[in-house]
Formats: structure tokens, sequence, C-alpha cells
């Protein structure tokens, strides 16, 4: 649909310059999703062409009358579906709130509005963000659009596969233990998850509010820095946000790394990352050392505790977050209950899918008397020394390199067979979320099959700015960022009986778009 | 070791959490729950004593707002979003005595 190599930025200069009308990019927004949705499946909800047109007009004429402004003013955005937006239906990908309307805006929504950017639709997920496959959501798959018998990653999988499409050129997305960063990785898209308290939390429904971030989704490294200027505002409806001045993220992208400190830590190339992605990372670091920088390997200690850790506190919040459905002020409520109890267990029991259940349980159960202390207060304290082990990698590396995941994308229906072994491939992501700190995944190669791999770079809190000059510098350099998906070759193949037998051929994805 | 996690406290810990959970529900919770907790024992390897809990990573201060009355949902607005609600309330299943009526209670 977009122009070959065209950015968002430039896009919407392009719309600030009169070359293209706000409606045209809705139209044809709406057409690229039309095309491509029954194969991507990326989202749950798309808007009413005539409410989009009417949003459309009402931007233009900010546009035109000069009070519309901005990097990213007048393009359409896909929004994940845990992020509540007044008027349209926020699902979190689960039976118990498929109907709900939110009566208000999340302060992101909020934001995107000021900015001028419609919200297209709402986008696929794991249910209410747990899981790292996009499967555990109520409604439907959705497929990797570089290989449709992949998955796209989760739980923002729907915003990183619309992204990769192509049916958008931005989308919003929640990471709490990776759920940016991974599915940007399986998609060959760009995914930031800010220091915790950059974005305003306000109207994103809850996971785990001590590691909850809204990030911004694209298909290159300064269309990211642009869309996270318009989300990183101060909020005091988020007790936890901060006020900060250091938004100005765009103009950091400039490709000038000389001196830049890299460290690159061992177990993220060894403790169970496939072969292909560990080379896919060290050739990132050699073209970070031709580009200036200063890359050494070194041992951050305690890596392996970060996993436990995550998973002990993040079902105990999500535990406690989610109590609040129980049927009465919003979403599901089972029918016909004898009494209140009743209602509550029959409600919860069927508007829960078997992940959320599980992690409500596990969290539940390290809350409870006699528990508490071993098992969720001891995660807290892990908590602490994984962050000063950051700390302490920080007084000597300006960034660190890892793998955003450990692999490519896994095959649809195999990931979610074992709870334990898909929680322990989080393993890349889950540390910078217990942390708060802020990283960034970009695609950096193919393995074998073709499939995108994705790197990460960490940051100290704060340091967005530094993360986003190295991200760009490389992208300029290596270009991965800009390749899309190669449309699937129709294959027509004879079968032993004469039968016509359907396979779509693919070549490896190499081109640019 | 991990704690053994019984068919019993699988029970107790649905009830607490407001779960139902069939017999085959109770032995896949029972199966999970033991292995996620066997994989957390690896925290036992850890020193932390000493060490304060984290209960978030960034802000240290505590934030105080003014006591100002601002702008939410009207009450229609919200009420909207219940599955049912009466005369400007919540409706419920009746919560003293047992039986299969509804009645209005104000939440």
């Amino acid at each position: 649909m977009y122009p070959k190599n065209e950015t968002a930025v430039e896009m919407s200069r392009k719309l600030q310059a009169k070359e293209v009308s706000v409606r045209e990019i809705i139209q044809e927004t709406l057409q690229s999703i039309r095309r491509k949705e029954q194969k991507t499946g990326a989202f749950l909800t798309v808007c009413a062409e005539d409410l989009l047109f009417a949003q459309a007009d009402r931007i233009q004429q900010r546009l035109n009358d000069g009070t519309l402004s901005g990097l990213l003013a007048g393009i359409p955005v896909a929004v994940k579906d845990n992020i509540c937006t007044r008027g349209i239906r926020t699902t979190c990908a689960s039976r118990m709130l498929e109907n709900f309307i939110p009566p208000y805006n999340s302060k992101a929504a909020e934001l995107l509005e000021k900015a001028g950017m419609p919200i297209i639709g709402k986008t696929n997920m794991d249910e209410f963000a747990m899981g790292n496959t996009t499967e555990t959501s109520a409604f439907q798959q959705t497929r990797n659009p570089w290989n449709d018998g992949r998955v796209p990653g989760g739980s923002s999988g729907g915003s990183c596969a619309a992204v990769a499409a192509g049916e958008v050129m931005a989308a919003l997305g929640s990471d709490t233990g990776g759920s940016i960063r991974q599915p940007a990785a399986f998609c060959g898209v760009v995914g930031i998850k800010p220091t915790y308290g950059t974005v305003s939390r306000h109207g994103l429904i809850a996971y785990a509010s001590s590691m909850d971030q809204i990030g911004p989704i694209a298909r290159n490294v300064s269309d990211c820095a642009a869309l996270l200027e318009v989300l990183a505002e101060y909020d005091p409806m988020d007790a936890t946000c901060i006020r900060r001045k250091d938004t100005d993220f765009f103009s950091s992208c400039i490709p000038e790394i000389t001196g830049l400190k890299i460290g690159l830590p061992k177990a993220y190339l060894t403790d169970g990352t496939d072969s292909e992605v560990a080379q896919a990372i060290l050739d990132a670091a050699s073209v970070f050392e031709t580009l200036g920088a200063e890359v050494k390997l070194f041992d951050l200690p305690l890596t392996e505790y970060a996993v436990p850790a995550y998973y002990l506190l993040a079902c105990a919040e999500a535990s406690s977050n989610l109590e609040r459905f129980d049927g009465i002020r919003y979403g599901y409520r089972s029918k016909d209950n004898a009494d209140l109890q009743d209602m509550y267990m029959e409600t919860r029991s069927e508007g829960f899918g078997p992940e959320v259940r599980r992690r409500i349980l596990l969290g539940t159960f390290v809350l409870s008397a006699g528990y508490y202390e071993e098992y969720y207060q001891k995660a807290q304290k892990a908590r602490t020394l994984i962050s000063q082990s950051f700390q302490k990698a920080f007084e000597t590396y300006d960034l660190l390199l890892t793998p955003a995941a450990p692999v490519t994308a896994p095959a649809a229906g195999t990931a979610c067979l074992d709870p334990l072994r898909a929680y322990m491939s989080d393993l890349c992501t889950v540390p910078v979320n217990l942390a708060g700190l802020p990283a960034v995944s970009l695609p950096c190669g193919f393995d074998s099959t073709g499939l995108p791999v994705g790197m990460q770079l960490i940051g100290k809190h704060f340091s967005e700015k530094t993360i986003l000059r190295a991200a760009y510098t490389y992208e300029q350099a290596s270009g991965f960022s800009c390749r899309a998906p190669q449309p699937p070759t129709e294959e027509i193949h004879m079968t032993e009986n004469g039968e016509k037998a359907e396979i779509y051929g693919r070549r490896k994805n190499e081109s640019a778009v | 070791m991990s704690e053994k996690i019984t068919r019993e406290m699988i029970c107790q810990i649905s009830e607490l959490a407001r779960l139902r959970l069939n017999s085959e529900e109770i032995l896949q919770a029972q199966h999970d729950m033991q292995q996620m907790l066997d994989y957390a024992e690896l925290l036992e390897q850890l020193n932390t004593d000493g060490t304060e809990p984290m209960v978030q990573p960034v802000c240290y201060e505590n934030i105080f707002r003014s006591d100002a009355v601002s702008e939410c949902g009207t009450k229609g607005e919200i009420l909207s979003c219940a599955p049912r609600a009466q005369s400007g309330q919540y409706l419920v299943p009746i919560t003293v005595e047992n039986g299969g009526n509804e009645n209005v209670s104000e939440e």
C-alpha cells in the first residue's frame, strides 16, 4: 500500500504539504487491511469507515487551519486491544470483555487523538497479555506475515503482524515481560519498551502493574521514536508516571555512535539460544564495531533467576489485578446463578481462558498465607538484585546488546503445549521489565528458513535517546528494518492421482519494500 | 524441595481465586503449579539476606496530587457497561438468602 521505504514521518510531511489527504490515507489503509487481513488475522476490530472518514475530516480541518502539526499528524495507527478506547470495543482478547465498550479513553488513546492520529482498529493479542504467541486469544489466530505457519509472537502479536504485513505503518503494543520486543523480533519490525513510567498506564487494562508499559511499534526506528514522542507525556492519573523533559526522541535518530560502549552479556548467547540467532547478534556486534562502537563480551550475573522471579511476581500481580472481573460492573456475567458466590465462580471460570486461569491460580498461591515470604517476597528480593546487576553493568557500558528472543518464530500450535517451556523462552526480555529499563527490538538478519531475527538494545533508565541513536545508526547501515515479507507465490502442484493441490511456495524474504 | 502441591491445596486456592475447576482441571492445575514451583526453587540458591524487596523499579517517591474534582464518565455511561442494571443501580443475585431471584444491591 505505502510507497517503498516511505516512513510514517515522511507520509505525515506529505499530508501537511497537502500532497495527499487524510481521507486518502484512511482509504488506502482500510483497503490494505481488507486485502491482507484474511491471511494475517491481526485485527479484532476495524473501526467503521464512516466514523473514520468523519475523524479524517476533522484532522484535515486541523491541518488546514494550522492548529495541527507534529511528526505523525494524520497517520492511522492500530492499537492493541488492552488499551481502552472510548466508544471502540476493547476486549483484551478475552470472553470476559467480549462486548466491553470503554466509557473513557486511555491516556495513550487521548494522546493519539491530540496528535491527529486516527485509531484504525484494535489488534489481537494473548488474552489479558498473558502469552508469547498470541495463541491464547479467545477469538482468533494471528499469523506471522513472513510465514503463515508460524506465530507472530506475543502478546502484542496483532500489532506487530499488522505493521509487518503493511496493513498499518504504526501500532501501539504493551510490554510486561517482552510483549512488544519479542513479537517485533518474530515479525521483523521495530518495537520499544520505554523506561517504566514514561508512558501513562491510565486505561491500559492491567496485567502486572509494576512492569506494564505501553510502547510504539513501527517498520523503522525513526517512526518508533516519533510515536514514543507522542506517547511520553506526564499523566497525574498514573501515580507511577514520570515527568520527563527529554522526550524529543525523534531528534536522537542520528547516525553517530563513535565511542559508544556496548556490552554483550554471554548468558544471552548461550542459555538455550539458537545458534543462528546467536550468530546474527555477533554479526550485529561486528557492524556496531565497524560503525565506531566498542563492543565487549562480559558476564552479567543473575540472568538465570529472572524468569522464575518474573513469573512469580507477574502472576501475583495478575491475580490481584484480575479480581475486578466479578461480573457486576462490566464485562461478562454467567447466567442463572444461585447466589452471588456462585455468580463470581461461574463468571470467572467461563470468562477467563486456560492460560489466564493458570496464572491467577499461581499468583493466588504465592500471595496466600504461608507462601508469601517463601515465593513472592523472595522474588521481589531477586528483582532488587537483578536490577542492581544491570546498574553495575551500566557503570561500564552505555548499552547492552542481546537477542530479543532466543529463537525465531516457532510453528503455530507448538509453543503453548508446555507452559513452563513457553515461560522459559522469555529469558531475553523479562529481566528488562524487572529492572524497569528501556529497550528496543529491531531486525538484524534472517535465519536459514527466511524468518527475521531481532536484536535487543537495553539501556539504563531514561536512556531512550542513546538506544534510539544506536538502533538508528545500525538500521541505516544494515537496512534490515525496511524489508517486508514477500507475498506468498501461489504454486499449483498436481498430486499423484491428478488432483490439484495448492501450496504456498516462498522465496527467501530478501526483497526490500 | 519445593512445596508439594496437593489436590486439597488446588481446591483451596481455586476457592480463593473464585475459579471453579472440574476434576480434570484440578489435576492439570496441580501438575502446572508443581512444575512452576519446582522451577522457582532455583531462587533458593540466591542469597537475598539483607536485600530489600523491590515493589516497583523506577519511582521511589510518594506522589501527591490535589484532591480536586475532575471530569469522569456519567453515571449512565458507567452503568451502561454493567451486565445488568436497574433504576440506576447494579443488579446482582440475591446476597443474603438462597434463591434464584435477583435483587437490587448498591455496589
